[in-house]
């Protein structure tokens, strides 16, 4: 019987009942006097083979999967923009007082720092392309900068000392610790000192919400390198696709700097996140002139998964591919 | 409702954020699905259910623990779903994204949902043109049948719970998901055996 007929010959009551049928929303009674209809009314029997055969390919709670990644970028969206809608008003002089007193501890800031420039120094010089290295070292470890250099003589103090090893007989020993300091620190968020010390905490501190709350804080203090390299370390590694996409969008506003295109570039074709890739691209399609753009459009873009970018960045390469065709004649 | 539960309430209502976000994490990725089987992509669903959640922080003064928060807040996705709908800067950003694309062969997958089956091999594949093919199917649903096929259908609602957030009988709702259900299989006949 034709699929129209079916639907036109059945009441608003027997649509009920067949859709309390399909979803076992009857008692056994209710089961047994469908079942039996279906026996004698063909128009009946028919429809409810329609639905089961729907079920069979659509099955019921087949949904949109939401990966984590995703879902971990929407919730940080979402963090951001309910912060803007807060009914609290906190002026900048009580966040970074805040910031200052009791949000940033020092003492695990400093003992992890210690360890993080080491580490970090040597991590980045393997982790980012030399050939395309957006940072210069100096940029990045400044040695006024070293939050060490903040610490007063002796205002310090040894945590989590170990003895790895004891001789008896020589007396050699083998210790290991760290240090600790809280200090207090006076200033202007112009100020070097005090920027160092934030850039570093943008780049370690382990809760995502202080770095992301350092990205907002900063974002007015991007005309020092020093804020724009620590800006682009966390567009490039920072694990929180939130954050990373915070950072972005600060650098975008500053794309104006040659290095800030090259760190911009880089995240266009490494991003996981496909909302940070479309911040970054539409800031280079403004200068999609320059050739390192072009061949980043060219290499990677054209076959990127967003269509938004593949179908502009295909565009514009043809574009220049032309424009190359017509300077040669 | 849940003592804790309730404290959480007062407290975002109070304006506290961190507050409203630990309320809606147990819930936060079923409050995505349904969006985005609401909405027509997937950045669309993003931004749904984002706008969805700051009109659930700014309404939750005026929550009554009458219904569930969970239910209060699946009204709330479906209203900023379409409300999304029929904003004209969503009608724009749809025509411009589906002109002169809509037949292609290049159209990739990925703008579409996923829809959750076996994953192996042929099925994988099988599972990514039945993805495609359900979104478009969707589409062609009136807002209505798209509300009760998703909350009911995919979400597995009560029709009773849907009743209640679509504002309508349950004989409405069994009438809208049984039409969203015999258009589905219409669209999705090249699959059906």
């Amino acid at each position: 019987m034709e699929k129209a007929t079916i639907n036109q010959s059945l009441s608003d009551k027997d649509i009920s009942l067949l859709m309390d049928y399909i979803n076992h929303e009857l008692d056994e009674d209710e089961m047994a006097s469908v079942e039996k209809r279906m026996l004698k009314d063909k128009v009946f029997f028919d429809a409810i083979a329609e639905q089961k055969s729907f079920n069979s390919l659509v099955p019921s709670r087949m949904a949109p999967v939401i990966d984590r990644e995703r879902m971990s970028g929407v919730r940080w969206a979402t963090h951001r923009a309910l912060r803007n809608h807060s009914k609290k008003r906190v002026s900048f002089l009580s966040l970074v007082s805040q910031l200052w007193q009791a949000k940033i501890s020092f003492r695990s800031q400093f003992a992890s720092v210690l360890v993080a420039f080491g580490v970090g120094f040597m991590v980045s010089q393997t982790h980012l392309d030399n050939s395309n290295s957006a940072i210069s070292d100096s940029t990045l470890l400044d040695s006024t900068m070293l939050p060490v250099t903040l610490i007063k003589n002796g205002d310090f103090e040894i945590t989590d000392l170990s003895v790895d090893s004891i001789d008896s007989n020589s007396g050699a020993v083998k210790l290991t610790y760290s240090l600790a300091s809280q200090t207090s620190l006076d200033g202007n968020i112009a100020s070097r000192q005090i920027q160092g010390l934030l850039a570093s905490t943008m780049r370690n501190d382990v809760s995502d919400d202080t770095r992301l709350q350092l990205i907002e804080l900063l974002k007015g203090q991007t005309e020092t390198s020093q804020m724009r390299g620590a800006l682009s370390y966390s567009l490039l590694n920072d694990p929180n696709p939130g954050v990373r996409m915070a950072a972005a969008e600060v650098l975008v506003k500053n794309s104006h700097y040659s290095q800030v295109r090259n760190v911009l570039r880089q995240a266009l074709k490494n991003d996981v996140n496909q909302g940070i890739r479309i911040q970054v691209f539409t800031a280079l399609t403004q200068y999609s002139d320059e050739k390192e753009t072009q061949e980043v459009f060219k290499d990677y873009s054209v076959n990127d998964s967003n269509r938004y970018i593949r179908e502009l960045a295909r565009v514009l390469v043809h574009s220049q591919n032309k424009a190359g065709v017509n300077d040669s004649i | 409702m849940q003592h804790n539960e309730k404290e959480l309430i007062n407290a975002a209502a109070n304006g506290c954020t961190m507050s409203f976000e630990r309320l809606i994490s147990p819930v936060e990725s079923k409050m995505l699905s349904i969006a985005a089987g609401l909405a027509s992509s997937p950045d669309e669903a993003d931004d749904i259910f984002q706008e969805a959640m700051i009109n659930a922080y700014r309404a939750l003064p005026k929550f009554r623990a009458e219904s569930q928060f969970a239910t209060w807040l699946y009204r709330i996705v479906v209203n900023a779903a379409m409300d999304h709908h029929r904003s004209l800067k969503s009608k724009l950003k749809y025509i411009v994204s589906n002109t002169g694309s809509k037949n292609s062969e290049t159209q990739d997958w990925q703008a579409y949902e996923r829809y959750a089956t076996n994953e192996t091999g042929e099925s994988q594949m099988h599972n990514e043109q039945l993805s495609k093919a359900i979104s478009h199917a969707l589409e062609s649903l009136s807002p209505n049948e798209r509300i009760a096929f998703v909350i009911c259908h995919q979400q597995g609602l009560k029709m009773t719970e849907a009743a209640g957030i679509m504002h309508c009988s349950e004989g409405a709702v069994k009438n809208f998901l049984f039409r969203a259900r015999s258009k589905m299989r219409e669209q999705l006949k090249q699959f059906v055996g």
